[in-house]
């Protein structure tokens, strides 16, 4: 791995999602929660402008940043947890966890670490929207089409779990 | 591209069918939402007979992401007609919440997805089918929102589904890693070039292989079976146990014989590990159970060991015995499950008590789950034989006939837990003299099913000529 600049970038924003990552799931303060999550979705951005992915990039801030971040309180404010209410955070099955988290990660490190991956000689051009929205319509036109199909699923499904039932 | 989606008019027809079934839901009458479930059904039936008249196409479509074979139409074809019988079953329950345009809106979105993954070829396509297959389960899994049972139902099949979304994910990202693209021909073709030796690309499979295998329920990745199938109201654990899971192994046939033909001499270890252990679990673990729908949640399982001894030999002869069996499956659970659903109307805790004396409450329903309890088996005569029978022939024919030998040796542990379905029917006194009333919508799906394990028992010789027609585009056998 040479040392540059994007290299830099990147360690920087991988440390930032992974500590993010790590108190999102340790903190017993829901809203706190809430926010550094935002943290590690921006910082995810990060990556893809990295990538030269500007458009996924701001995708990703307008809608995770924004909308879901913004949803997430929403639902938060709608069932009213007290302000900095502690919640559970593990069970009976703690230890079990971890030792099963433990082993996956050993195995994940010793097996991708030392891999040299294969890498394309091409210089990296940026993807233009353009360029993007093309390839949508043309070769993902299919996954396109299934995502769409699956959001509306998503919405009838919480119209059903979450309305009033009928008398 | 115009003419491409001549080939897709089945997937679009189901997809206008569940729009039309949810904006007809506004505008119908409360006590005429019934009608909703006929519309649904009447696009299935549609959908079959238009891929019914694509047998024989083999082509590539929508920019490799698709492909038309026998073995996509077959499947197409039973998905569409299993799918058919469950929403059928589901006109009596659907009563009380009068939540018809949800549910069959849900019904014909799971059932698209699982028509893609059946002709996917490329992992995205993959994934986002078994996405789309999954998510309407799971919130059909939580239809009876009042029932705490149905709520950890839908909660767990949730929360287990999305561990293995994301590990297949992972999975498919270092598959994409080695190879560079995540078409399932391509990959082959990358493979020749690279080691084969790559614990990389070992992990990578293995991960993506282990999210196939949840949707199927095989072992170790069966732990939502026997909660869901429980907790679930009936009409969807039918559902569940017989229609997404040949989407599953459809997704998994893809992987293994288009992307990974390299590895046939080692599917053998995998599968066969998995069939085995799967085959063992199952029928163990069914034999103490009290509740029916747990009991053939486990039997359910077991059955999946079955089939994946199939994909341990993974060859032509096996590929068809999978369809086969794949088709008395569907047949014989769904039929179960139908009856379950109307001895359930009399006794709601669904235990394998409340079966007693039903020989002399209903004498129809008793003898129809008798059949239907012998074909799982693999009783001579019924379609559960020819299908075990093909399959475990299969792997004999290669030489593996260790995995014939715990296969027979399985269905007769699992005599036990049957047959004990049968003695409290005959054998055991009533606990209450209160008759079974059969609901018409119910009776068809019986009648239906029985029907068709029997014929499939007793003429097998058309079943296994459409089987063998079996054909897959981009694979060498």
């Amino acid at each position: 791995m040479t040392v540059n600049g994007p290299t830099i970038a990147f360690l920087i924003l991988a440390s930032l999602i992974l500590s993010a990552a790590v108190y999102i799931v340790t903190t017993r303060n829901i809203m706190h929660a809430v926010f550094v999550h935002l943290l590690a979705l921006s910082s995810v951005s990060g990556i893809y402008i990295l990538l030269y992915a500007q458009f996924i990039a701001a995708m990703q801030v307008l809608i995770y940043a924004g909308a879901v971040t913004t949803m997430v309180l929403f639902a938060l404010m709608l069932v009213k947890p007290k302000a900095g209410m502690e919640i559970a955070l593990d069970n009976q099955q703690k230890g079990m966890a971890f030792a099963t988290a433990g082993v996956f990660l050993s195995v994940l490190l010793v097996v991708l670490v030392p891999k040299v991956w294969a890498t394309s000689q091409e210089k990296l051009t940026p993807l233009t929207v353009a360029k993007f929205g093309k390839i949508l319509f043309t070769k993902y036109v299919l996954p396109f089409e299934m995502i769409s199909v699956l959001l509306l699923v998503a919405l009838i499904g919480v119209l059903v779990l979450a309305s009033k039932e009928e008398e | 591209m115009g003419k491409e989606f001549i080939y897709i008019i089945p997937e679009i027809l189901i997809l206008t069918t569940a729009t039309i079934v949810l904006s007809l839901d506004i505008f119908l009458p409360r006590e005429r939402k019934s009608l909703l479930a006929y519309v649904s059904i009447a696009g299935l039936w549609l959908a079959a007979f238009l891929s019914a008249g694509l047998i024989g196409e083999r082509v590539s479509i929508l920019a490799d992401m698709f492909v038309i074979d026998s073995f996509g139409i077959i499947l197409k074809i039973v998905i569409l007609i299993a799918a058919s019988m469950a929403a059928l079953l589901a006109i009596e329950f659907l009563k009380e919440s009068n939540k018809y345009g949800e549910y069959y809106f849900l019904l014909l979105s799971s059932v698209l997805g699982m028509m893609i993954v059946t002709g996917s070829s490329n992992l995205i396509a993959v994934f986002l089918g078994i996405q789309l297959t999954s998510v309407p389960l799971y919130i059909m899994a939580g239809f009876a929102r009042t029932d705490v049972k149905s709520n950890e139902a839908a909660l767990k099949y949730f929360l287990l589904g999305v561990l293995t979304a994301a590990v297949t994910l992972y999975g498919m990202s270092l598959i994409y890693g080695m190879t560079g693209t995540l078409n399932l021909a391509e990959i082959a073709t990358k493979l020749e070039h690279t080691n084969l030796n790559d614990p990389v690309l070992f992990i990578g499979m293995t991960f993506v292989v282990s999210g196939f295998t949840f949707k199927i329920a095989a072992v170790p990745f069966h732990f939502w079976a026997p909660d869901t199938y429980e907790g679930a109201p009936t009409p969807v654990t039918a559902f569940i146990a017989a229609v997404p899971k040949m989407a599953g192994f459809a997704a998994l046939v893809r992987l293994v014989f288009t992307a990974f033909p390299e590895f046939t001499g080692q599917w053998v270890g995998l599968f066969g590990l998995a069939a085995t252990m799967t085959m063992i679990t199952g029928n163990i673990l069914a034999i103490p159970q009290k509740n029916i729908k747990r009991m053939l949640a486990f039997s359910g399982i077991a059955h999946v060991g079955y089939a994946l001894i199939s994909l341990a030999v993974s060859n032509q002869h096996a590929l068809s015995g999978l369809v086969f069996y794949m088709i008395a499956y569907a047949a014989m659970n769904l039929g179960a499950f139908a009856i379950v659903i109307a001895v359930g109307r009399v006794s709601p805790e669904n235990q394998i008590e409340d079966f007693a004396g039903l020989g002399s409450r209903s004498p129809l329903l008793a003898g129809a789950m008798t059949i239907l309890l012998l074909s799982m088996l693999g009783f001579p005569l019924t379609a559960g034989f020819m299908a075990k029978f093909l399959v475990f022939a299969s792997a004999v024919e290669k030489g593996y006939v260790w995995l014939a030998v715990i296969g027979v040796a399985n269905s007769v542990i699992s005599l036990y837990y049957y047959i004990g379905v049968v003695r409290q029917m005959y054998m055991v006194p009533p606990k209450t003299e209160k008759p079974v009333p059969i609901p018409v919508t119910i009776g068809a799906v019986v009648l239906t099913s029985v029907v068709v394990t029997m014929v499939i028992g007793i003429f097998p010789e058309y079943f296994i000529q459409l089987a063998r027609l079996v054909f897959l585009v981009n694979a060498s056998f």
